[in-house]
């Protein structure tokens, strides 16, 4: 292997597709320092499907496939029980996906495996018209996505610029946003003007999760609140670039238990200081219109003392009380999810011997774990995107940590295949 | 040696000291990154890092978008990397040492920080892509905004020396660097120096909220030189900010030249930490702060500069 190919193989750039259950899968991943997980399917050699694809996800997933560069692989790491994955993936088991992940590159890089060939066809549907004075199809063509490119229409006045209005569908695979939540949106510059929040992909897919109640220990069921908490904080933070801070989240969120509680405290301030002004006075939330909708870490941010855990004496008894603050921004609902991390890991360490059965009640995964709830998420973004920049935008959805696969869990299980 | 000869000798020396500035700035980048994320620090990984990178893009594609402005995407990204090398040729290694001395070489130094939006602007344009174009026009708004910055903290840093020429600022800080003299000087030249290589809190036109901004459709040689770029400029920006506020070349034992790299490398380290520790601004909020609070810190400071200059 030449000096060149020994030195190319050695860091994997990586781009994940997040399917069914892979979200646990890409934050492993994440975790080992060979493998860097990049912001654009350009910047990758390897693709990295983690979970089953949802039939809704597997033509987006061609799209993302055909954007990596030449040479590139694609490997599939199962989450659970479906196999629906691209053609000529490599398939590498979760405990050891990142040296798998490194040995494809090596063989990549090496020339032993050749590379993915394109699913799509590289050239356009339609030939280039040459017909207006700019070679394009002629007059009126304005708007819309006509052959899948987004074509600028008219807009309300910006400034002086009124042919600004440009159509676009962000996800499911977006770099910042929650795995399968795909946004058709209306831009203007880089302000959103109109928002429709796709349908939930993960509806109808071989999922992997639970909600069925069955006793587990309190212990248990906070330690995956704190794990979800801190991978989704974790999630904002990289979206808004602190990757150090981040990173050291993933690493406690890996397996709360072997963690201190201190050593979550020890990072508050870097949290703050690596957030605030990302998120400070990014859409605030009034609490009298979340009362009532169950929206966990959300409605606490905005000062409303709503828990399910109130009202469950195992609870009160380890000396639970609900952590709330009064701000009802983008940064206080990051910072309470730190809080409410603190705060499980703490009642994760206090229960010893305390079990119960589970339920919506005090389900982990927060307002991802009902119907309604989740539905309620998806209507705060739709009333609260337009007039927001791009950033911002990205900013608010990360704070409200939206888990498309949970929803659908709960969905399914309540019978409902409509969300 | 005619002066001619000198200075064809003196651009490939320039640039070789750019890219193994741009190597250097790679490597202090990755120790910082594992600092911060509570990583142990494996010093022969981040030696080699930046060559691993280079080899992997080297043998990646270069991918070409649908109908992109490819005159513009290639001027952009090597005209951005030229801005650094001809930055680079104003800062002197000894009194009247540089490839170009100019007798007002703040100004220079100015028109060439100008340049640089419009390459940053094509560079967003070029691809034809609405995430670059995004990051693009993002970069021209906050320009605007720290370029205005630059300029009162260079004049300021002249005022002593009462001229533009670049050794001259550095000779009038025998004895007391500027740092001491004009205490806001260098942290204004630490946001600078962020916003001209859009790193950390200034990284809105490179951004993960935008898939990577005007990088998003960017891969191979295109991409090397962009991941090059950003870095030179880290350093020559650094390079100037420890000539006109920590004395450049002066200092006691060592050579000029070996003060000024350990104060270019010191003041990289700075701008790199805090690169680190701070989230991106919002646009909205870098505005508000640069023109609330930042520019009327550097009115203060010129003023400042002014009276110490004049007493």
């Amino acid at each position: 292997m030449s000096r060149l190919s020994r030195l190319a193989s050695s860091v994997v750039p990586v781009y994940p597709l997040v399917g069914a259950g892979g979200r646990r899968v890409v934050e492993v991943l994440r975790s080992d320092t060979r493998v860097a997980v990049v912001s654009s399917p350009r910047h990758a050699a390897v693709l990295f499907e983690a979970g089953s694809l949802p039939p809704a996800m597997v033509e987006p997933a061609r799209r993302v496939h055909d954007q990596i560069p030449y040479p590139r692989a694609t490997v599939f790491c199962p989450a659970g029980s479906g196999e629906s994955r691209l053609p000529g993936s490599v398939l590498v088991e979760p405990a050891d996906a990142a040296s798998a992940v490194l040995d494809t590159m090596r063989s990549l890089m090496r020339g032993e495996r050749g590379s993915d060939p394109d699913f799509l066809l590289d050239r356009p549907p339609v030939e280039w018209k040459g017909v207006g004075p700019h070679g394009q199809g002629g007059e009126g063509m304005m708007g819309g996505k006509p052959y899948g490119r987004p074509m600028a229409a008219m807009g309300p006045d910006r400034d002086g610029l009124m042919l600004d209005a440009v159509p676009l569908t962000a996800g499911p695979f977006h770099p910042s946003l929650p795995a399968g939540l795909t946004l058709d949106v209306v831009m203007q510059g880089d302000v959103v003007q109109e928002v429709t929040v796709g349908p939930n992909p993960f509806i109808g897919a071989e999922l992997h999760g639970d909600s069925q109640p069955h006793r587990s220990p309190i212990a248990e069921v906070e330690n995956v609140r704190a794990q979800t908490l801190l991978r989704t904080l974790a999630h904002a933070l990289s979206a808004a670039g602190v990757d150090s801070v981040a990173a050291r989240l993933r690493r406690i969120a890996l397996n709360p238990a072997e963690h201190s509680v201190r050593e979550l405290t020890a990072l508050s301030k870097a949290v703050f200081r690596g957030a605030r002004w990302t998120a400070g006075g990014v859409v605030r939330l009034e609490a009298e219109r979340l009362e009532g909708l169950g929206l966990g870490h959300v409605a606490r941010a905005s000062g409303l003392q709503e828990d399910p855990r109130n009202d469950i004496s195992q609870y009160k008894d380890l000396g639970f009380e609900p952590v709330v603050r009064n701000g009802g921004d983008s940064l206080d609902r990051l910072i309470q999810m730190l809080a409410e991390a603190e705060q499980s890991m703490l009642l994760a360490q206090r229960a010893t011997d305390e079990s119960l059965e589970v339920g919506d009640a005090i389900d982990p995964y927060g307002a991802s774990a009902s119907i309604a709830s989740s539905q309620a998420l998806v209507r705060l973004v739709e009333d609260h995107l337009p007039g927001l920049e791009w950033g911002d935008a990205v900013t608010f959805i990360s704070s409200l940590g939206i888990d498309l696969e949970q929803a659908a869990v709960h969905a399914v299980a309540g019978g409902r295949t409509d969300e | 040696m005619s002066e001619a000869v000198t200075q064809a000798l003196g651009i490939p020396l320039v640039l070789s000291a750019v890219l193994v500035g741009a190597y250097a700035a790679a490597v202090m980048e990755s120790v910082v990154a594992a600092v911060t994320a509570g990583r142990s620090v494996a010093v022969s990984a981040a030696l080699l890092n930046p060559l691993r990178r280079t080899a992997f893009l080297l043998r990646q594609t270069t991918v070409i978008t649908e109908r992109p402005d490819s005159v513009g995407w290639i001027a952009a990204t090597t005209g951005y990397v030229t801005l650094a090398v001809l930055a680079a040729g104003l800062v002197p290694l000894s009194a009247g040492t540089a490839l170009t001395d100019f007798s007002a070489g703040i100004v220079v130094w100015g028109a060439l920080e100008a340049m640089v939006i419009v390459m940053v602007f094509l560079r967003g344009w070029a691809p034809n892509s609405f995430l670059s174009m995004v990051g693009g026009y993002r970069f021209v708004i906050q320009a605007f905004s720290f370029e205005l910055l630059s300029m009162f903290v260079l004049i300021a840093a002249a005022l002593p020396a009462r001229s533009l020429n670049i050794s001259e600022i550095v000779l009038a800080q025998q004895g007391i660097p500027n740092l001491i003299k004009q205490p806001l000087g260098l942290p204004l030249w630490i946001v600078v120096t962020l916003g001209i290589t859009f790193k950390g809190p200034a990284n809105l036109s490179d951004g993960r909220d935008l898939a990577g901004g005007t990088s998003a459709e960017s891969s191979g040689r295109d991409r090397l030189l962009w991941e090059i770029g950003p870095m030179a400029m880290l350093i020559v920006f650094s390079a100037m900010g420890a000539t006109v506020f920590l004395g450049g070349w002066l200092g006691p034992w060592l050579p000029g030249s070996v003060w000024l790299v350990l104060k270019t490398l010191l003041v990289a380290l700075i701008a790199l930490a805090v690169a680190a520790a701070y989230g991106r601004l919002r646009p909205e909020g870098f505005m508000a702060a640069s023109w609330t609070v930042l520019l009327p810190l550097a009115f203060i400071h010129l003023f400042q500069a002014g009276v110490v200059a004049l007493l």
